[in-house]
C-alpha cells in the first residue's frame, strides 16, 4: 500500500507500507531533498511496536539520533541513555547494535517485543536510504 | 488486601496524574497495592511516551471535536477512549505479587479480564504480542505496562461500546495495533455491546473487579484517594496539560530540523 503523508511540517515525503516485517522506506521528493539532506528516517516494526528513527551521519559517525514509536521500554526514559551513547558510533551495524546492546545490559532494559537488533535494524534502515 | 478506588468519569490529563502520584504513593509503601478505575468525562486519545504526534494523530480535527490529546508515561500506543469504556490502572508494589517479568506480569492481570469475561458468559483469549484481551479474534482491550518510583502500574482498557468513526478520524493508524489481517478498526475491534445486551455499568465493574480479585488472588476494600496522593495528582495534572509535555517528542525532531536550518543560514 502506498501511503502518503505530511511529516515535519509542509514536507511531503512518499511512504511505502508493506504487509510484514519493513514497513516503511522513506523517499525524499523532489526539492524537500535538501532540508533532509543529512537527516536520515528509519522505521521498522518489531514485534513489541514500531521504531522510528530520525539521525544525522556525518563521516561514518552518528551526531544526532531521536527515536520515536509505540514501543515500550522499562524503564521508558532508558531511550535517553540509547540516544546520548549512539551519538559517536560508527554506522556500521555491529558497532550499532554492540552499543544498543551494552545500553541494555547496563540498565537492565526490558522491552517485550523489541530487541537492540530491531533498534539496530531501524537505524540501519535510515541509513541504507543514504 | 488490596484498595479499590473507582472515580467514574474524570478529565483524561487527571486520570494520568491520578496513577502516577498513586503508583509513587504505592512504590514508597504509602498507599496500599490499588485497583483504580475510572472513565473520561469527554473523548480523549491517550498517546504513548514515545510516540510523535504529528505521526499518529490527525491534530486538527481532535482540536475541532474537542478531543484531549494527553502524553502518558507508559510506553506503547494510541487509545482512544470516551465514557463508554472502563479504564483500570492495576498498581502495585515492584517487589509485590506482580510479577517482575513484563510478560509474567501482563499474563497475571490480563488474566483478571479472562476471567471477568468468563463471568459474563464470554471467552476471551490473550494476545501476548499486542498486550491485549480478544474475543472472537477481535480486541476488547488494550493494555500498557510502566514502573517507576518502585510501582508497576498495568493499565487498560475494556470496551463497553465503541465510537469506531471518531477513532478513524482521529488516528492516522486506527489498525496499527489490530491483527494485521484488518483493514477497519470496525473489523478488528469488538465491544461488549456487539455480544451481548450490555448490563447495567455497576453490574460490569462488580464483574471486572471480582475478576481482579480472583485473578490477582486478592481482596479488596473499598478505598479512598488520600490527601497526599489528590496534592501531587494535582499538581501532576499541570504537567499532563501542557503543550511541552504533550508534544515533546515533536519539537524533539522540530529542534533538529531547526538547527539544521540555522546551519544553512550560517553557511
Amino acid at each position: 500500500m502506498i501511503r502518503k503523508q505530511n511529516v515535519l511540517n509542509e514536507k511531503e515525503i512518499s511512504v511505502q507500507i508493506y504487509e510484514g516485517i519493513v514497513i516503511e522506506s522513506v523517499l525524499i521528493i523532489g526539492e524537500n531533498k535538501m532540508v533532509f539532506e543529512d537527516y536520515l528516517k528509519g522505521v521498522y516494526k518489531s514485534k513489541g511496536g514500531i521504531i522510528r528513527s530520525f539521525l544525522k551521519v556525518d563521516k561514518g559517525k552518528i551526531t544526532d539520533i531521536t527515536f520515536s514509536g509505540d514501543f515500550f521500554l522499562l524503564p521508558e526514559d532508558a531511550i535517553d541513555l540509547i540516544t546520548q551513547r549512539l551519538i559517536g558510533t560508527d554506522t556500521e551495524k555491529d558497532s550499532i547494535r554492540y552499543v544498543v546492546e551494552d545500553v541494555y545490559e547496563t540498565e537492565k532494559i526490558q522491552s517485550p517485543g523489541t530487541t537492540p537488533e530491531d533498534f539496530t535494524r531501524s537505524i540501519m534502515q535510515a541509513i541504507g536510504g543514504i | 488486601m488490596w484498595r479499590f478506588i473507582d472515580t467514574d468519569v474524570i478529565n483524561g490529563a487527571y486520570s494520568c496524574a491520578l496513577f502516577q502520584s498513586i503508583g509513587h504513593h504505592v512504590g514508597l509503601g504509602i498507599s496500599d497495592e490499588t485497583v483504580l478505575f475510572w472513565r473520561v468525562i469527554q473523548p480523549t486519545l491517550y498517546v504513548g511516551y514515545h510516540q510523535c504526534i504529528s505521526d499518529e494523530v490527525h491534530e486538527s480535527y481532535c482540536r475541532k471535536h474537542n478531543v484531549d490529546i494527553i502524553r502518558r508515561i507508559l510506553g506503547g500506543g494510541c487509545g482512544y477512549c470516551d465514557r463508554n469504556q472502563i479504564l483500570y490502572s492495576v498498581i502495585g508494589k515492584d517487589d509485590g505479587s506482580i510479577p517482575r517479568n513484563i510478560n509474567n506480569a501482563y499474563k497475571k492481570v490480563l488474566s483478571c479480564i479472562l476471567i471477568a469475561l468468563e463471568n459474563l458468559g464470554l471467552e476471551g483469549e490473550l494476545d501476548q504480542a499486542r498486550n491485549g484481551i480478544f474475543v472472537k479474534g477481535r480486541k476488547i482491550s488494550g493494555n500498557a505496562q510502566g514502573r517507576f518510583d518502585g510501582s508497576v502500574v498495568i493499565n487498560g482498557s475494556f470496551l463497553l461500546e465503541f465510537d469506531f468513526k471518531s477513532m478513524d478520524c482521529v488516528l492516522k493508524h486506527p489498525t496499527m495495533n489490530l491483527r494485521p489481517d484488518v483493514t477497519t478498526a470496525r473489523e478488528g475491534m469488538v465491544s461488549l455491546s456487539d455480544l451481548m445486551k450490555l448490563p447495567g455499568i455497576n453490574h460490569i465493574k462488580q464483574v471486572l473487579r471480582t475478576g481482579f480479585e480472583e485473578g490477582l488472588g486478592v481482596k479488596t476494600y473499598e478505598g479512598k484517594i488520600s490527601v497526599a496522593e489528590e496534592l501531587l495528582a494535582k499538581k501532576l495534572t499541570r504537567l499532563y496539560t501542557s503543550r511541552d509535555w504533550t508534544f515533546r517528542m515533536d519539537d524533539k525532531k522540530a529542534k533538529r530540523i531547526k538547527r539544521k536550518r540555522n546551519i544553512s543560514t550560517d553557511l
